[in-house]
C-alpha cells in the first residue's frame, strides 16, 4: 500500500473532519445466477457508497475494498472489470443527498465548564485580598502590581505556546516547556525578587506575595493547558474557602497565621501538581523541546506577552490610583468595585465560546460573505449585550448588598461602574484575540493605557475629574474595540 | 548520482512497510547519494532508526506546522486568487469525469488528459507565488474562499453552492496539501517520489526549476487509497468532492510528468493506466528481501498460533482478523492470535477499538498485542500460520518475509497479494471473517498441508522476491532517466 498522508490526521486533529467506522463487506449471499439480479442486489447493498460517491473511481475503490475483484465482476455481474461495474452502478443509483456530515463544533462546551473556569479565575482573588491586608501601600504595593503584570504577561505567553505545542501533537515538548517555565520561575524568581527588593527598599512580605502570585498564575496556566481544571479547583477550594471565612466577621476567630498558611499551601500544591502533570506529559515519546520551539514560535508569543502585561496594567488602574494617592477611593472600595467583574469571568468565558459557536453556525448556514458579516455583527451585539447585562446585574447586586449594610458611597459606585465598563472593553478585546487580532487588540490596549496614565498625571489633584477620565478612556477603548471587531470579524478568514 | 527520495508520512519517521522499502533502496545503492524530502504532519514526528551513511540529508516538509503569516497586499491577493481560481476550475472540470452522470462509458467519462494543462499551468503559477510569498497567508484571505466558491459554482458537481464553512474547510485543506510547493526546491539528478499525490509536488517544483526527471514508485495506488480514506474520515460531501478532485488531478499530473513509473505489482497498473500513466513507462518491480535475513524456521510454536505482523491501521482490516480468529477459537480453543507491530501515532483510536472488540468477543486470554518486534523473524517463528487481512495492499513485505521464513500464509485477495502468494498460500476475500477462519482452520489442522505450503512459499520467495533483483532494476531506472553528476 501507499504511504499514509498526514492530511487526514491533521484535519481530524484540527476539527475539520471526524472519524467514522469503516464500511462493511459485501454480503456473502451476493452470488446470483442471474447477472442482472446480482447487479440489482449489489446496487441496493452498495447504495450508500454509490449515492455518496463523487465519481465512479470512488465506487470502484469501494467495491475493491469490499472484496470485489475483476474476476468476480466478470463472473458474477457480467462486467468487464471493477471499473466497468462501478460505472454501471453509478448509472443505476442516483447521487443522493450525501451523508450529512455535521461539523464538529470545538466551541460548544457544557456551561458548567465555563462557570468552573470563571471560578478558577476568580477564587484566587480571595487569597490575594487577604494577602493585601498584610502589606502597606507605596513601594510594596508597587512590587505587587509589577508582580501581577509580569505573571499575567508570562501566563498569556505560556498559554499561547503551550496550546500551540499541544495542538500540533508535540506532547513531550509541551510538557518540557511547561515544566521549564515553572522551574525557571521557581529558580530565578527569588533572585530577581531579592534584587528588586534591595533596589526599591521593599520588605520581604511583599516580595514573597509577588512571587507566590507569579508561581500560582503560571501553575494555574499549566494546569489549564493540560486540561487540569478539576485538579486546580480541588487545589484551590480549601484555601479559597478559608479565605472567604477569614474575610467575614467570623475571621476574628481564625488563627493569625491561617490565611498566610492557606495561601502558601495552595500555591505550593498548585505548583507541585502542575510540575507533576507537565512532567508526566514530558515523558511521552516525541521530539525535543529545542526542535519543537524555534524562533518563529517564540516571536509569535511576543504579542501575547505584551497583551497580558497591558491587560493587567489596565485592570490595575484603580489600585494604581490608590498606591499613587491620587484618588478619592480606598483599597477596600477598589476591591468592591472589582468584585462584579471578577464574578462575571465565567460568564465572559461562556459568552465568548457562544459567540464563536454561533459564528461557526452562521458560516455553515450561508454562502454569502455579506450575509455572514451581517450575522457576525449581530452576534457581536448579542454577546456584548448579554455580558453587559450580566455585569450590570452583578454590579447592582454588589451595590445593593452594600447599600443594605449602609456602606455604599458615590466613589464605590463610580469605581464599580468603571470596572464594569473596562470589563466589557476587555471582553471585546478577548473576542478579537480569539479571532486572531492580537496585534490590534494590544495596540488599542496600549493606547488606552497611555491615555489613562496621562490623565492620572493631569488630574492628580482632582479625584472627580480623574474618575471621569477613567470612564472616558475605557468607554473610548470599548468603542474602538467594538468598531474594530465589527470591521474585522466580518471576514471569514478571522474564524478559521 | 544524487537522488532525492520524496516520501509522504513514512521514511524515515515510521518503520515497516514503505519505510522498510526506502531503507533497503538507500542502503542497497551505496554508489548514489540520497536526500530524503519527507512530507510529514505537524513536524512533531521524530526520525526512527539509524540512517544509512549515504543518506546525506533529511528535509522535513511538515504540512500541519504552525506558521505565522502576514496578510498579503491587495495586488498579491488578487494575483493569488486568480491562480487559485484557475486551479479550482481545472480540478472541478467535468471533462475529467467528476460527474458520474456524464460520459459513463468505461473510461470515457474519466479522460485523464482532460483539463490537465490548465491544472498544471495554475499549479505552476501557485508554485511561483509560494516561492516568493506565504501561501498560508494568501489562503487565509477571503479572496481565496471566493475563488474556490466561484469555481464550484461554475463546475461543481452539485448545483447547491458551497457554504462559507465548506469553502473555508476546503481552502484550508488545499492550503495544507500544497505546502510542499513552498519548500526549498530540490537539487538532484533524479527525483524519486515514493508515492504519487503530494509527494509529486516537490518533484514538479524541481522539474519546473531545474528540469529534474521524475520517477514514481507506487506501492499501492495513491488515489485509490485516498478514496478509501475518505470513507473513514468524514468531511462534508462538497469538501470531499473538492479534495478528491485535487488528488485526482495531482495524481494524473504525476503520471503525465514522470519519466518512469515503477509499480510493485501488476494489479496496480489497471488503476495507473486508467489515470493516464503511459503503459510503456510502467515497470513491474517486485519488493524484495534478503534471504539471509530470513532463514527458514525449523520448529513450530507449541500451541496453534495465528500470527499477524504489521502496523495497526484500518487498512489492515484487523476487525476481520479478530472476528475471524474468534471463529477459529470456537473450533480450536487452544489457538492463539498474536499481533506483532506498532501502533502509529494517530491510530490509537483504532488500537483501542480492536482491544474493545477482543474483550467483547471474550478473547482476552487468546489474543495478545505484542507491539513492535525485532528482528521480525521472531514473529514469524512464533506463528504456525501468518495471516494478512488487509483491505488494500501493494506487495506486502510481511507475506514475502513469512514465505521466506517457510511459513504457510492465509491472506486476503487484494492488490498484488495473489501475485506474491501464487499457489504457495491460501487466499480469501477481504472483510470475510468466515472465509478467513475456514482457511486458518484448514492450515492449522492439517500439518502436511501447512508444511507443503511453507516449503513452496520459501521456493517462490527465493525465485521472485530477492532484494538484489529489485536493486538492480532501480540502478537501471536511475541510469536511464538522469544525466548523472549534474548536482554531485
Amino acid at each position: 500500500m501507499s504511504a499514509d498522508t498526514g492530511i487526514d490526521d491533521g484535519a481530524v486533529a484540527g476539527g475539520l473532519a471526524s472519524r467514522v467506522p469503516p464500511p462493511g463487506p459485501l454480503s456473502a449471499s451476493a452470488a446470483d445466477a442471474d447477472q442482472h439480479g446480482a447487479l440489482l442486489r449489489l446496487a441496493a447493498e452498495q447504495h450508500e457508497l454509490c449515492a455518496g460517491a463523487v465519481d465512479e473511481y470512488e465506487v470502484a475503490a469501494g467495491l475493491e475494498a469490499a472484496g470485489l475483484t475483476d474476476r468476480i465482476a466478470r463472473a458474477r455481474y457480467g462486467a468487464e472489470d471493477v471499473f466497468d461495474l462501478a460505472a454501471r452502478l453509478c448509472r443505476r443509483v442516483p447521487r443522493g443527498a450525501a451523508q450529512a456530515v455535521v461539523p464538529a463544533d470545538p466551541w460548544r462546551r457544557p456551561v458548567w465548564r465555563h462557570l468552573l473556569r470563571g471560578a478558577l479565575y476568580a477564587l484566587p482573588g480571595l487569597l490575594y485580598l487577604l494577602a493585601l491586608r498584610t502589606i502597606d501601600a507605596g513601594a510594596a504595593a508597587a512590587v505587587l502590581l509589577a508582580g501581577t503584570t509580569v505573571s499575567c504577561a508570562l501566563g498569556q505567553a505560556t498559554s499561547f505556546l503551550g496550546h500551540l505545542l499541544q495542538g500540533r501533537g508535540d506532547q513531550r515538548a509541551c510538557g518540557r516547556f511547561l515544566a521549564a517555565v515553572l522551574l525557571a520561575v521557581a529558580l530565578a524568581g527569588p533572585g530577581l525578587s531579592a534584587a528588586a527588593g534591595a533596589w526599591l527598599h521593599v520588605g520581604g512580605r511583599a516580595l514573597l506575595i509577588a512571587q507566590a502570585q507569579t508561581g500560582y498564575v503560571l501553575a494555574a496556566t499549566v494546569l489549564l493547558v493540560v486540561g487540569g481544571e478539576v485538579v486546580l479547583a480541588v487545589v484551590l477550594a480549601p484555601g479559597a474557602a478559608l479565605a472567604a471565612v477569614v474575610l467575614t466577621p467570623l475571621g476574628q476567630w481564625a488563627p493569625a497565621t491561617a490565611a498566610s498558611t492557606a495561601g502558601a499551601l495552595t500555591v505550593l500544591a498548585a505548583v507541585v501538581l502542575a510540575l507533576h502533570r507537565a512532567g508526566r506529559q514530558a515523558a511521552i515519546p516525541g521530539r525535543s523541546l529545542r526542535s519543537a520551539l524555534g524562533t518563529a514560535e517564540l516571536r509569535g508569543a511576543a504579542p501575547y506577552l505584551v497583551y497580558g502585561a497591558v491587560t493587567a496594567a489596565l485592570l490595575a488602574f484603580a489600585v494604581i490610583d490608590v498606591v499613587a494617592g491620587v484618588a478619592g477611593v480606598s483599597g477596600s472600595q477598589v476591591g468592591v468595585g472589582m468584585l462584579p467583574l471578577v464574578l462575571s469571568l465565567g460568564i465572559a468565558d461562556w459568552q465568548l465560546h457562544a459567540f464563536r459557536s454561533r459564528t461557526r453556525q452562521a458560516l455553515a448556514a450561508t454562502s454569502s460573505l455579506a450575509r455572514f458579516a451581517h450575522a457576525v455583527r449581530a452576534e457581536l451585539v448579542r454577546a456584548h449585550a448579554a455580558y453587559a447585562a450580566a455585569l450590570l446585574l452583578l454590579s447592582a447586586a454588589v451595590l445593593g448588598v452594600l447599600r443594605a449594610a449602609g456602606r455604599v458611597d458615590p466613589a464605590t459606585v463610580v469605581t464599580t461602574t468603571t470596572y464594569a465598563l473596562l470589563g466589557l472593553a476587555l471582553f471585546a478585546s478577548t473576542i478579537l484575540v480569539s479571532c486572531g487580532s492580537i496585534h490590534a487588540a494590544t495596540a488599542c490596549g496600549i493606547v488606552a493605557l497611555v491615555a489613562d496614565t496621562a490623565a492620572r498625571r493631569h488630574f492628580a489633584a482632582a479625584p472627580a475629574s480623574l474618575a471621569a477620565s477613567h470612564l472616558a478612556v475605557f468607554g473610548s477603548l470599548l468603542a474602538a474595540l467594538l468598531t474594530l471587531a465589527g470591521r474585522r470579524l466580518g471576514a471569514v478568514a478571522r474564524h478559521r | 548520482m544524487r537522488i532525492a527520495l520524496i516520501t509522504e508520512g513514512c521514511y524515515p519517521y515510521v518503520t515497516g512497510g514503505v519505510s522498510t522499502w526506502c531503507d533497503q533502496l538507500v542502503r542497497g545503492l551505496p554508489e548514489h547519494d540520497f536526500e530524503v524530502v519527507a512530507i510529514i504532519g505537524t513536524g512533531a514526528e521524530a526520525v526512527t532508526g539509524e540512517l544509512p551513511a549515504n543518506l546525506r540529508r533529511v528535509r522535513a516538509v511538515p504540512i500541519w506546522a504552525w506558521q505565522p503569516a502576514r496578510r498579503p497586499g491587495r495586488a498579491g491577493r488578487r494575483l493569488f486568487a486568480e491562480a487559485l481560481h484557475a486551479l479550482a476550475l481545472a480540478m472541478l472540470d467535468p471533462g475529467a469525469g467528476l460527474d458520474p452522470g456524464a460520459g459513463l462509458d468505461p473510461g470515457a467519462g474519466l479522460d485523464p488528459g482532460a483539463g490537465q494543462q490548465p491544472f498544471l499551468a495554475a499549479l505552476r503559477e501557485l508554485f511561483g507565488y509560494a516561492q516568493a510569498a506565504s501561501l498560508t497567508a494568501a489562503f487565509g484571505c477571503d479572496e481565496a474562499l471566493c475563488a474556490v466558491a466561484e469555481a464550484w459554482r461554475r463546475h461543481g458537481p452539485s448545483a447547491e453552492p458551497l457554504s462559507l464553512y465548506e469553502a473555508m474547510v476546503a481552502t484550508d485543506l488545499v492550503e495544507h496539501s500544497l505546502r510542499p510547493l513552498s519548500a526549498q526546491v530540490v537539487a538532484a539528478d533524479v527525483c524519486h517520489a515514493v508515492s504519487n499525490g503530494l509527494a509529486v509536488l516537490p518533484a514538479l517544483a524541481a522539474r519546473w526549476t531545474h528540469g529534474t526527471p521524475l520517477v514514481i514508485t507506487e506501492h499501492g495506488v495513491y488515489l485509490r487509497e485516498r478514496y478509501l480514506a475518505y470513507r473513514t474520515v468524514a468531511y462534508p460531501w462538497r469538501v470531499k468532492a473538492i479534495m478528491l478532485s485535487l488528488f485526482r488531478r495531482l495524481t494524473q499530473a504525476g503520471y503525465a510528468a514522470c519519466a518512469a513509473v515503477t509499480s510493485v505489482n501488476v494489479y496496480n497498473q489497471r488503476w495507473e493506466t486508467r489515470l493516464g500513466a503511459d503503459p510503456d513507462l510502467i515497470r513491474t518491480t517486485y519488493n524484495g528481501v534478503g534471504p539471509d535475513s530470513y532463514p527458514p524456521a525449523v520448529t513450530e510454536p507449541d500451541v496453534p498460533t495465528v500470527g499477524w505482523v504489521g502496523r495497526v491501521d484500518p487498512l489492515k482490516g484487523l476487525e476481520t482478523l479478530v472476528r475471524g480468529f474468534a471463529l477459529v477459537h470456537e473450533r480450536l480453543p487452544a489457538a492463539r492470535l498474536r499481533l506483532f507491530g506498532p501502533t502509529p501515532r494517530g491510530n490509537e483510536w483504532y488500537a483501542a477499538l480492536l482491544r474493545a472488540l477482543v474483550g467483547e468477543l471474550g478473547l482476552d486470554e487468546a489474543v495478545t498485542f505484542e507491539g513492535p518486534v525485532r528482528p521480525a523473524t521472531r514473529a514469524y517463528y512464533a506463528s504456525s500460520v501468518v495471516a494478512l487481512t488487509s483491505i488494500s495492499e501493494g506487495l506486502p513485505y510481511t507475506v514475502i518475509e513469512a514465505m521466506m521464513c517457510r511459513r504457510a500464509t492465509v491472506s486476503t485477495e487484494v492488490g498484488g497479494v495473489p501475485e506474491v502468494v501464487g499457489e504457495a498460500g491460501l487466499l480469501v476475500p477481504p472483510q470475510d471473517p468466515a472465509a478467513f477462519a475456514a482457511a486458518c482452520l484448514r492450515v492449522l489442522s492439517d500439518g502436511a498441508l501447512r508444511h507443503r505450503l511453507g516449503r513452496e512459499a520459501r521456493q517462490r520467495a527465493l525465485a521472485m522476491f530477492d532484494l538484489d533483483r529489485m536493486l538492480e532494476t532501480f540502478r537501471g531506472v536511475y541510469a536511464s532517466t538522469a544525466t548523472p553528476g549534474r548536482w554531485a
